[in-house]
């Protein structure tokens, strides 16, 4: 039996549908940690402002010279 | 198909990434001029396209075989993941393409405070090969609309 077998067999043995799995519950909540740290990691070191390549790769000093052409604040990337 | 464009943006962001530890460590202006230009023209000329064409040709797969692009978690993760992935290459290569313009003019310690786009990078690697780890594992997990789907007499 294959794991498309397997689940068609659990829905039908089952009333409801099935909950979310584990693996995706522990995945999201890792991201979210990571996600919250860098956050943090970013508004410590003297984060908002904009944002472009040289503002992660380069420390400190110089950046100002980058960033002050980067795009626009808003954009993620 | 899939498989060789995924795997080559995974070797692709790596070339990218050790590009940009050269233009970190390394002191030479040429090189770390040069690492910029190679990062700019290896974003828009491979990078760029092979997420389109994996973004692309998993969509396709996706809605032609027994997955679909919404019934199970690990494809839907991975779809949403490499959406997001390219989005953000997106919008970050025009960054990228100022930082290699002010790399061609520039000189001295203005190259040195260029960086070397490390943490786009690594983050898109692990991004990456999360994904890859997902397509390879295909861990199970219906999503409420899979198991609708199964559920019902005409589901597949």
């Amino acid at each position: 039996m294959n794991d498309s077998e397997r689940e068609l067999d659990e829905t039908q043995n089952k009333p409801g549908p099935p909950g979310m799995p584990a693996w995706v519950k522990i995945s999201a909540a890792v991201v979210a940690v990571v996600v919250v740290a860098v956050i943090v990691v970013l508004l410590v070191s003297g984060g908002g402002g904009e944002h472009g390549p040289g503002r992660h790769g380069a420390e400190s000093a110089v950046t100002t010279d980058v960033t002050s052409s980067a795009l626009s604040a808003g954009a993620l990337g | 198909m899939h498989l060789t464009v995924s795997i080559g943006w995974v070797g692709a962001v790596l070339a990218y990434l050790g590009l940009g530890v050269a233009a970190v460590t390394s002191e030479r202006e040429s090189t770390i001029r040069g690492a910029w230009i190679a990062m700019e023209l290896i974003g828009w000329w491979v990078i760029v396209p092979l997420a389109l064409a994996s973004l692309l040709t998993g969509v396709v797969m996706a809605l032609g075989t027994k997955w679909g692009l919404i019934r199970y978690y690990w494809v839907l993760i991975s779809f949403v993941l490499t959406t997001f992935a390219t989005s953000i290459l997106l919008l970050h290569m025009p960054d990228v393409s100022t930082v290699a313009d002010r790399a061609r003019a520039a000189r001295g310690s203005q190259l040195e405070g260029l960086g070397g786009d490390l943490f786009h990078a690594g983050v898109g690697l692990a991004v990456l090969l999360f994904v890859l780890s997902l397509n390879i594992a295909k861990p199970p997990g219906l999503t409420r609309y899979g198991w609708r789907r199964q559920a019902s007499p005409r589901g597949s």
